[in-house]
């Protein structure tokens, strides 16, 4: 049985279009390669 | 370590086009809930893959996603700006500002239909979904939200319509498919009510008992069923209706009685602070009518001093002395304050005082003479109020013995002795004084 109130929680107001810039800053577009390269400068640094 | 390093690159990047493959795949299949799951991958893997970047703007801008669809081109041209898909999606969208400004008033009016819905007011969300999903039918947030609220307000035909519609933009919609089995569900269990409802009534038919044979009253009954009928509405009306009609009147009538009560209070109020603003004025106005009365009579009034004055001065520089002297002795000059009406009148007062008292003293004594005792009297005053002379003071004591006015009289004649005894009028004074005192026979 759906809870209505439950249900209506999940939705998230949408962003607007002036709120892109917002939205491209906030994003966190670190990915594999970056985690990677950091672990491989920290394995440098403790040689 | 390098080259180890090199490998580890080259997995991870094949990794990131392996899932932008497979969301490829589900966007063509249209199933674009999982296909935003593997591109989303495919970037966390690699944020430079500029094709899963590029189409995963796309399937979102599909979705209706249109802040979401432009933030990943715009990232997309950051990171590779060259040749980039991006651009020509970019360009587009601002080929058509309309279309931006339509997407932003939609999403306005979902995040409003979201606020209506979260304050209990469903019928106002749904007016608002039902605009937005008409304006952007790919918008497949609005739909699953229109559907949510048709649920909740159990109308299950259109909770079916908005679901279907959602899953042709995306197959395999996980909310829309839970919203599906939840409608099933509801149906199934409404079809079970129903059949047992159907069996319950049938069973009932069967147990029916036949009612006993029913035969239509004729002639006088039914006139009798017609006054009995009648009867009872008059009396419905008499004891319940009229009643209430009644009591309705008199509360309406009682309210206007209160509020007719309360104006006239009012107006009394006011008409008893005007009366006591007239009672007032009419005291102002009799004060200011005394005042000017001071100034204006001609008997006593200011003016009357002035013209007194007047008439003395004019006459003195006539030559007829007594008439000024005697216009002179009728001034108040404690009702002046005018200090050339004090200096003329002094002026004149001290000619009096010197000799000027001997004209009214003679005119009261010739008056004396003629029997005009009157005159004699107001002469002989007028003449003491400048000077008091032997003279005036015996003068005018032996005018009112003449006028009966003894005591007085011999108030004068005593005053006449005290002052000159010796004088003429000093002796004639004492002689009327013993001829006073003598008792009559």
């Amino acid at each position: 049985m759906i809870d209505f109130e439950k249900e209506l929680e999940k939705f998230s107001p949408s962003l607007e279009i002036n709120e892109v810039e917002d939205s491209i800053l906030n994003s966190d577009l670190t990915d594999m390669s970056d985690i990677l390269r950091e672990l491989l400068n920290e394995m440098e640094e403790k040689r | 370590m390098n080259q180890a390093t090199d490998n580890l690159y080259d997995r991870i990047k094949k990794a990131s086009n392996w899932e932008y493959n497979l969301g490829l795949t589900k966007a063509r299949e249209r199933d674009l809930s999982n296909a935003i799951h593997h591109l989303q991958k495919a970037l966390r893997l690699n944020k430079h893959n500029t094709s899963a970047r590029n189409l995963l703007g796309l399937v979102y801008y599909e979705l209706g996603e249109v802040v979401e669809a432009l933030s990943q081109w715009v990232i997309s041209k950051n990171l590779d700006g060259k040749l980039n898909r991006a651009d020509h999606f970019l360009s587009q969208i601002q080929a058509k500002p309309n279309q931006i400004e339509n997407a932003n008033q939609n999403i306005r009016k979902y995040n409003q239909a979201l606020s209506y819905a979260s304050k209990g007011s469903e019928d106002l969300a749904i007016l608002q979904m039902q605009y937005v999903v008409s304006r952007n039918p790919n918008f497949v947030k609005g739909h699953q939200l229109l559907a949510l609220l048709y649920l909740h307000k159990k109308e299950y035909d259109k909770v079916s319509d908005s679901l279907n519609k959602l899953l042709q933009i995306d197959k395999k919609n996980a909310v829309a498919l839970r919203y599906q089995e939840e409608l099933k569900d509801i149906m199934q269990s409404s079809r079970k009510l129903r059949r047992k409802e159907h069996q319950l009534t049938s069973l009932r038919k069967e147990e029916e008992i036949k009612p006993l044979v029913y035969r239509e009253n004729t002639g006088w009954q039914i006139v009798v069923n017609i006054l009995i009928g009648l009867g009872l509405g008059v009396a419905v009306m008499f004891f319940l209706v009229f009643p209430t009609i009644n009591q309705q009147t008199s509360k309406e009538n009682r309210k206007l009685i209160l509020e007719y009560n309360d104006k006239i209070t009012a107006k009394e109020n006011e008409i008893e602070q005007l009366q006591a603003q007239m009672g007032s004025l009419e005291a102002a106005k009799v004060a200011a009518e005394g005042n000017l009365e001071q100034y204006t009579d001609s008997s006593s009034g200011i003016v009357a001093e002035y013209n007194f004055l007047l008439q003395a001065q004019t006459e003195y520089m006539a030559s007829h002395r007594l008439e000024a002297f005697n216009f002179l002795a009728m001034i108040h000059p404690d009702r002046i304050n005018d200090p050339v009406f004090l200096s003329v009148y002094q002026n004149l007062r001290e000619v009096a005082q010197s000799d000027g008292w001997r004209y009214l003293t003679d005119a009261g004594k010739q008056a004396l003479n003629q029997q005009d005792i009157e005159k004699a009297r107001d002469y002989l005053t007028k003449s003491l109020s400048f000077t008091v002379h032997e003279d005036t003071l015996y003068s005018l004591g032996y005018a009112l013995e003449l006028m009966g006015d003894i005591a007085s009289a011999s108030g004068y004649y005593q005053q006449a002795i005290d002052l000159k005894p010796n004088s003429t009028s000093g002796k004639k004074a004492k002689q009327r004084m013993a001829l006073l005192q003598t008792p009559t026979q």
